[in-house]
């Protein structure tokens, strides 16, 4: 998802194993996706299970993917892939990762099982600890870029600093060397020329979580807005989502309730699996922070988004944000996706234009 | 103390959960007094007005649950819509469910109080009384009448489910449990008699295959699916009843008793998360390990875009080509299905199965083990597959 594969092909390749990086998600990809995969399958499991041919036709022998207890659906997905790609003639090994909270030794000994080069314990949380980190910056780096995206002066110019941006980054090793890195990274972005005082439109993205963070999936739809003059924030970053679900879950929870739960539970007070109950929760906290508008990301099928988007009108009347819900499948192109994202916009820029008015108007009024 | 009881009209759509868990709840609200009022069966206004409350992306059984709200809108006091999260203890129900309660109040309008209890039991089997009692809570404050509400529930629920499980439909249970109030007719009764009229005028069939009619030539289909689907006279554009007319026993997943189907549970890496998803499968799986001369072919009725279906339904399929005793066939549905359509596919399917158990009983042999998958496309999805192929090729 997103640039994460470079952090996890540096990590396999420290373990001692040859990872078969894939290419960039693509039509052919979507295309081996849809011919294997049944119709009602969401956009990313056919993303997947592409991806997965594409790698098996490149040589791969093990697949690493993540498994689930439900009740999005994506819990089976590792396992229906398995007996799919199996059926269709692949011969390979699938290793599922459950989440260590069903069982820390299969989690441990799964681990294991990708450590070829048998490093002991210690080295081994070392490579993990550097995979992370790479992560992070990651997503620091893109965070970023939607920050300046809106403000730069020469079109396209930040996107292309940020494409340089993921090199320098894959090519660090050591823990220092990735700080130096993303320093530079981070120079290097705002260098682009920009300007600092524009006030662009603010607009939050929700929704599933790999079309939200999969930039092939979602049709580049944050460099689309940004290009349009929009500063968006991605209620979702890898590094959040990892730590999120796996080591402090049970403990922060039992802690307190977190706050984004607290927000969706007027709206929807279950959580129903995937991100569904996030994408409430963050639509409502964008409109208190005072955004502009609310998209929703949902791959068509997607269960929880489904329940998500039906409360979405409640929650937009009520907080007056105006809320576009896209939903995403192999049909979907990106120009079509453009026209509705202006018209989006334009609808945005005008609220924000008869806000300001009034509020002029008021200011004036009380003046006199 | 007062154990005086607020009267009430309690609303039940006839959808979803309806077909298995009714009968128990009607028994607990009039126990305590209230008056149940269940939506009228199906009908083509029913589903449009859910089509208008629902956002196009739902499935048609969740589209219906809106217009069986609906229509009881406006007629009843309260509104029975729990949120069923586990009623088993191990497995969940379909997000669906889950945030069902939270689609009907932020999508609808002009609802009377709902009844929009949490049903989870994974805590333990007590937790079903907890359930019962905040219900109970509604309608009176004695705990003690709650109490014998809920056991006279629990005792209707083990009535209607020992009916299920010798093999009764669900409505035709609710039929002998509370006659026409219930259904306008028998169910089954109109399909014999149309049996009944179709072998009296046109004898082809029988013709054709050369062979006896009436009992001999009948035949047991497993249909795999959900209670809310193939009950459902107009989501299923009447499946059952075509099937009896067809001369077929169609044997569902909620005839078979747990424990049976639990023996399949390990045959699974991964058990399906949700309660009716998983009992279609293994139900599957149970009639393709044990159904041998006894069932004689398979149908899973699947909703467009259903989420679980596109994994039970792979599932299944993957399954049937593996073991190649059990011809298959999945039936889509969606809001705008047609009779005629449905009956032109279950006729092609009968006749397939039928000729193929002649074929077999002609040779003396057992079944030939000929693998007979037959996947179901819409004219759509094999526009959408060919195209992809060519695209790949």
């Amino acid at each position: 998802m997103g640039a994460s594969h470079l952090a996890f092909k540096s990590l396999m390749r420290e373990l001692g194993n040859e990872p078969i990086v894939p290419p960039k998600p693509s039509l052919k990809t979507l295309n081996f996706g849809t011919r294997f995969a049944p119709e009602f399958a969401c956009l990313p499991y056919k993303i997947l299970l592409g991806t997965y041919v594409e790698v098996l036709e490149m040589g791969a022998d093990t697949i690493a993917a993540s498994g689930g207890v439900g009740p999005c659906r994506a819990g089976h997905y590792a396992q229906l892939h398995r007996q799919i790609l199996t059926d269709a003639g692949y011969k390979f090994e699938m290793i599922v990762y459950e989440p260590p909270s069903i069982g820390y030794r299969d989690f441990v000994h799964k681990i294991q099982m990708l450590n070829s080069a048998r490093l002991p314990l210690l080295k081994l949380l070392g490579a993990i600890n550097r995979g992370w980190a790479k992560i992070k910056a990651f997503d620091r780096l893109e965070e970023l870029s939607h920050w300046i995206r809106p403000r730069e002066t020469g079109n396209g110019e930040t996107s292309k600093a940020y494409r340089q941006t993921l090199e320098i980054i894959d090519r660090a090793e050591s823990l220092e060397e990735i700080k130096q890195a993303e320093k530079e990274a981070v120079a290097l972005l705002k260098s682009v020329p920009h300007d600092p005082d524009f006030k662009p439109l603010k607009v939050g993205i929700v929704g599933e979580i790999y079309v939200l963070l999969e930039p092939s999936a979602n049709l580049e739809i944050e460099e689309t807005l940004g290009e349009m003059g929009v500063e968006v924030h991605r209620s979702m970053f890898l590094s959040g989502w990892t730590r999120d679900n796996t080591l402090f879950d049970t403990l922060r929870i039992m802690a307190k309730g977190d706050p984004l739960k607290r927000a969706a539970q007027p709206y929807l007070a279950e959580m129903i699996g995937g991100h569904g109950q996030d994408s409430v929760g963050h639509t409502v906290l964008y409109a208190k922070e005072g955004y502009d508008g609310v998209i929703q990301l949902a791959p068509f099928t997607c269960i929880p988004e489904i329940v998500a988007k039906s409360v979405l009108p409640a929650v937009s009347r009520d907080l007056n944000i105006p809320v576009l819900s896209l939903s995403l499948d192999e049909q979907t192109g990106k120009e079509g996706v453009r026209t509705r994202l202006e018209a989006f916009v334009d609808l945005l820029a005008r609220r924000r234009e008869i806000k300001a008015n009034t509020r002029l108007a008021h200011e004036l009024g009380g003046g006199a | 103390m007062s154990s005086q009881v607020r009267e009430g009209k309690v609303g039940i759509p006839r959808a979803l959960f309806f077909y298995t868990f009714y009968p128990a709840f009607r028994t607990f609200f009039e126990e305590l007094g209230a008056t149940v009022v269940v939506s009228g069966t199906t009908t083509k206004a029913t589903l449009d007005a859910g089509v208008q409350e629902t956002v196009t992306d739902a499935c048609a059984p969740i589209k219906l649950y809106h217009g069986h709200v609906a229509e009881l809108r406006g007629r009843v006091d309260y509104l029975f819509v729990p949120r069923l999260v586990s009623t088993n203890g191990k497995l969940i129900y379909c997000p669906k469910f889950l945030g069902l309660p939270d689609m009907i109040r932020h999508s609808m309008a002009g609802l009377p109080k709902l009844i929009d209890v949490r049903i989870d039991v994974r805590k333990g089997k007590h937790e079903w009384w907890r359930v019962y009692r905040e219900i109970g809570r509604n309608f009176t404050k004695s705990t003690w009448k709650i109490y014998r509400a809920y056991r006279k529930a629990l005792e209707t629920y083990r009535q209607f489910d020992g009916m299920l499980k010798s093999g009764a439909t669900a409505p035709a249970a609710m039929y002998t449990l509370y006659g026409e109030e219930i259904l306008p007719a028998q169910p089954g009764l109109q399909a014999a008699a149309a049996l009944e009229q179709a072998s009296a005028s046109a004898s082809e069939p029988a013709v054709a295959s050369g062979t006896g009619r009436g009992a001999d030539r009948r035949l047991t289909i497993g249909v795999m699916g959900y209670p809310y689907a193939f009950y459902d006279p107009y989501l299923s554009a009447n499946l059952l009843d075509k099937l009896e007319a067809l001369g077929v026993t169609a044997v569902t997943p909620d005839m078979i008793p747990d424990e049976v189907l639990e023996r399949q549970a390990d045959k699974f890496p991964k058990e399906l998360f949700w309660t009716y998803s998983d009992r279609a499968v293994k139900a599957a799986y149970h009639f393709l390990e044990n159904g041998r001369g006894r069932i004689d072919g398979l149908i899973h009725l699947t909703a467009f875009a259903c989420g679980p279906d596109f994994i039970v339904n792979k599932l299944i399929e993957l399954e049937c080509k593996k073991q190649k005793v059990l011809p298959f066939m999945s039936l889509m549905y969606d809001e705008q299905t047609g009779e005629a359509g449905v009956l032109t596919r279950l006729e092609a399917f009968v006749d397939m199965v039928r000729r193929r158990k002649e074929a077999a009983v002609r040779a003396g042999a057992p079944l030939a083990e000929t693998p007979v998958v037959q996947s179901q496309t819409t004219a759509r999805t094999t526009a959408q597959a060919a195209s992809s192929a060519k695209k790949a090729g």
